[in-house]
């Protein structure tokens, strides 16, 4: 059930109204829970009940651990929720890729090898909560934060619907918390969950949606199109990714709000950056600070000199590249993205050397130029990320740099170009708060007025089959 | 609450009130907009509307046959053809859509004569199918969208609906939340599904030609043909199953003719085209009371002429046993012009008596 269907409207409007009307926090929690499950087991009810089973193991195993005195015991109940947690994770996701690869490495040196085929359906989420039952069950053994002992507050952390099958990656010590305090109706919550929601539909269904008929051929075929058309296909694919990722967090975080949960944002205009490792700070905001804190930091982060913290950031995002899906592309683009940003470190060393450089780089025309390399240096990778094969991806790359010609868009240009030139207006007037205090001093009918048109424009222009959210297949 | 914030409670609440009646407002701007301008409720006819009006400015002083029917029509008749050249009095225009029949043709007389033209001769197409009710619901209400047409209009077609509340609450449905129901309509009117060779009313889905043909494939595979005609046979063959001629369906096609002769518009029945296979389905018995009616029809209503054209062109010019191909429709509308039309000019403007053609 996606998040910008009829069934799922009703679906939350129906929570929404049942939660706001009982008067006791515990049932609320409970309600969240039930609906949320029932939210899962609507993708399939047999992967809700793995879910809901890895969640109560994890649960058991982290009072366990706060009521262990052993330091042994401990590590060994950390060590066992770990094997459960990254064992179903690469169990679903990653078995069958880990065995067609060793199948094909196995072929290419001459040994016939014919493994088994798992076939194994991937459970929606499983990236994401996995991750957040390792966060808490980490937390609990370093001591940062205690046990939950109401099962009912654990399975909502776990399970809370909004954020269960793409994020935003909760933090335990951020989420817990608010299970506890009771809720009471804010308007300022709600209009602040509005209109993230209203910014969540507009930037999936206008933006994103949008932009699939101008990609996906492109991408399917590069080899038959002129290099500036592969170069319009990749930024059209850049901002379909965003849309449809922040688009969907704007939706959790929003629908979270309506609830009287906080959920932290997971983007900051990560096109305005003016640099590679920016970027990655402002892009999956939830899923970076992850990786810092449970990969890049436990390797030894950058404190460990210059070879060790490049060695550290190619297979941090090397990982976060599998992260995303279990396909040699996605290895490959983490890996491109570790050399840039280690390659990056060297270049701020070497600029540190040189203040003219700096000064004109921190200038505004030079940060102009900085954020468009950036960018263009994004889109020039999503070349890996996107095409369906590794082959396809490398047509594509050779194609972007070589001047050739060949077929145009599938569409008329001019959609693309507007809806460029749509986001370049909408993350400059972001930047500042120059056009929100603007807004606000308009009067509230307009204001009105604008809502109600900016929802219109939305349900419009979105398409007749809702697409799935991208990160849903991670 | 300190006081500030006690504000800002009200203006937010103030905000969440006004963003709802800022909806509410928004639909209500597009349901009179959808009202009262046809290319967004309903581009097909808009289009066509389009085409006719500029062909009527082009050649003010040739009398103008429109030609009413289903996507036969649609598909089959090259309306273009028939004007080209010398010796070709009429200025014929396709009026043909997908799945119309007596109700839709009704409306487009309306549509037309609101629109300031009066043809001086309608051909209206009559689809046997139409005229049966098999599956419980006319074939011709099963397409018909209430989204498509204004309030008065669905006051019109009302008594002739067997689910009149069906078309009503489709109408309501549609000006309740066009964002959601004219979707589409919106999108194409606001030119967002451009192709490189244009807007798709220039050459994609909506195009049709300047005279109103929507041509057929012009090359497809046998494999497909098949299968298409595998679906239509089994489509129709529920229709034909019963055999009867239904009352409401008779009472609609009568009104529309009552229609012409009320608006002295001179009137004339067709019957397109159908391959063995499709005329394979008749039962016995319908084809006899199919032509007592039809001519009882033309001799009650002073039609024209009764044009039964469906045994003219060959099962290899169809592409789904129904539909005419670019080839059949040139052969069909070449005999067209000369067996059918040109007589029928002869007739009407010398206003002799009637001619059936069988």
């Amino acid at each position: 059930m996606l998040f910008c269907t009829r069934p799922f409207f009703f679906f939350f409007l129906g929570v929404f109204v049942l939660y706001w009307a009982m008067p006791w926090q515990r049932a609320r929690v409970w309600l969240l829970v039930a609906a949320s499950f029932y939210f899962y087991t609507l993708w399939n009810k047999w992967l809700a009940c793995v879910v809901l089973g890895s969640a109560l193991v994890d649960y058991l195993l982290a009072l366990g651990m706060e009521a262990a005195t052993a330091p042994g015991r401990r590590r060994l109940l950390l060590g066992f929720s770990l094997a459960v947690n990254l064992g179903l994770l690469v169990y679903f996701k990653y078995a069958d890729f880990f065995l067609r690869s060793l199948e094909e490495g196995l072929r290419s040196v001459g040994l016939e090898a014919s493994l088994p085929v798992l076939s194994v359906l991937l459970p929606v989420g499983i990236s994401f909560y996995t991750f957040e039952a390792i966060n808490y069950t980490v937390d609990v053994y370093r001591g940062r934060m205690r046990a939950e002992r109401n099962p009912g507050h654990f399975l909502l952390f776990i399970l809370f619907f909004p954020h269960l099958v793409a994020g935003p990656i909760v933090r335990a010590c951020e989420f817990l918390p608010q299970v506890r305090r009771r809720k009471h109706w804010n308007w300022e919550r709600a209009h602040l969950g509005a209109r993230l929601i209203l910014l969540g539909l507009l930037k999936k269904l206008v933006l994103a949606d949008r932009m699939v008929a101008y990609v996906d051929p492109v991408f399917a075929d590069p080899g038959n199109f002129s290099s500036s058309t592969l170069w319009l296909a990749a930024i059209g694919y850049a901002l379909q990714l965003y849309g449809d990722f922040s688009g969907y967090s704007d939706l959790a975080i929003g629908m979270a709000h309506l609830l009287g949960y906080r959920l932290a944002p997971n983007f900051n205009l990560p096109y305005l950056s003016p640099n590679m490792g920016e970027f990655w700070r402002r892009w999956h905001m939830s899923l970076s600070r992850w990786i810092r804190d449970y990969v890049f930091l436990p390797l030894g982060g950058s404190r460990a000199g210059t070879v060790r913290t490049a060695r550290n950031l190619l297979l941090t995002m090397t990982l976060c590249g599998l992260w995303h899906g279990a396909s040699w592309n996605y290895v490959l683009f983490g890996a491109v993205q570790g050399l840039i940003l280690a390659g990056h470190r060297g270049f701020r060393w070497t600029c540190g050397r040189r203040p003219a450089l700096t000064g004109w780089l921190t200038s505004p025309p030079g940060t102009v130029v900085r954020v468009a390399a950036t960018f263009a240096l994004f889109c020039y990778t999503l070349a890996i990320f996107r095409c369906p094969t590794l082959s396809l991806a490398r047509v594509m790359l050779r194609r972007m740099l070589a001047g050739v010609g060949g077929g145009g868009l599938p569409l008329h240009p001019s959609g693309l170009y507007l809806t460029m030139a749509a986001v370049v207006v909408c993350h400059l007037a972001s930047h500042t708060d120059h056009w929100e205090r603007i807004f606000e001093r308009l009067p509230a009918a307009v204001r009105g007025v604008a809502y109600g048109a900016a929802l219109t424009l939305a349900l419009v222009v979105a398409p007749n089959a809702s697409k799935a959210f991208i990160y849903f297949q991670f | 609450m300190p006081p500030t914030r006690r504000r800002r409670t009200h203006q937010r609440r103030a905000d969440l009130l006004w963003a709802a009646a800022g909806f509410a407002l928004v639909q209500v701007a597009l349901a009179i907009a959808l009202e009262k301008r046809l290319p967004v409720r309903d581009p097909d006819f808009a289009i066509k509307l389009d085409r006719l009006q500029a062909r009527v400015q082009e050649s003010p002083n040739r009398p103008l046959a429109v030609v009413l029917g289903s996507s036969r029509t649609q598909m089959g008749l090259d309306a273009g053809w028939l004007n080209q050249g010398t010796g070709r009095p009429w200025l014929t225009f396709n009026l043909g859509f997908e799945g119309c029949g007596p109700m839709m043709s009704r409306i487009s007389l309306r549509r037309l004569s609101a629109a300031g033209i009066r043809p001086d001769l309608v051909v209206i197409e009559v689809v046997p199918a139409q005229l049966l009710v098999g599956n419980g619901c006319p074939i011709e209400e099963r397409g018909l969208k209430g989204t498509r047409f204004r309030a008065d209009e669905v006051s019109v077609l009302y008594p002739y609906s067997s689910q009149p509340w069906r078309l009503v609450t489709d109408w309501f449905r549609g000006r309740a939340l066009p964002a959601i129901q004219h979707r589409a309509d919106l999108v194409t009117w606001l030119s967002l599904d451009r192709t490189p060779q244009g807007n798709p009313i220039e050459s994609g889905k909506w195009y049709v030609d300047p005279s109103g043909w929507k041509p057929g494939p012009a090359v497809y595979s046998l494999e497909r043909a098949v299968d298409a005609t595998h679906r239509t046979l089994n489509e129709f063959r529920a229709y034909f199953r019963d055999g009867r001629i239904a009352a409401r369906q008779l009472a609609l096609l009568r009104d529309l003719l009552t229609d012409c002769r009320r608006r002295q518009i001179p009137a004339a029945l067709l019957l397109m085209p159908e391959s063995t296979a499709f005329r394979n389905l008749y039962p016995d018995g319908l084809d006899h009371d199919l032509g007592v009616l039809l001519d009882g029809l033309r001799q009650e209503f002073g039609l024209l002429a009764l044009i039964d054209a469906r045994g003219w062109i060959g099962d290899n010019d169809f592409f789904d046993a129904n539909h005419l191909t670019q080839v059949g429709a040139r052969a069909f509308t070449d005999r067209f012009g000369r067996e059918a039309l040109r007589p029928l000019l002869n007739q009407s403007t010398a206003d002799s008596q009637v001619v059936g053609l069988q």
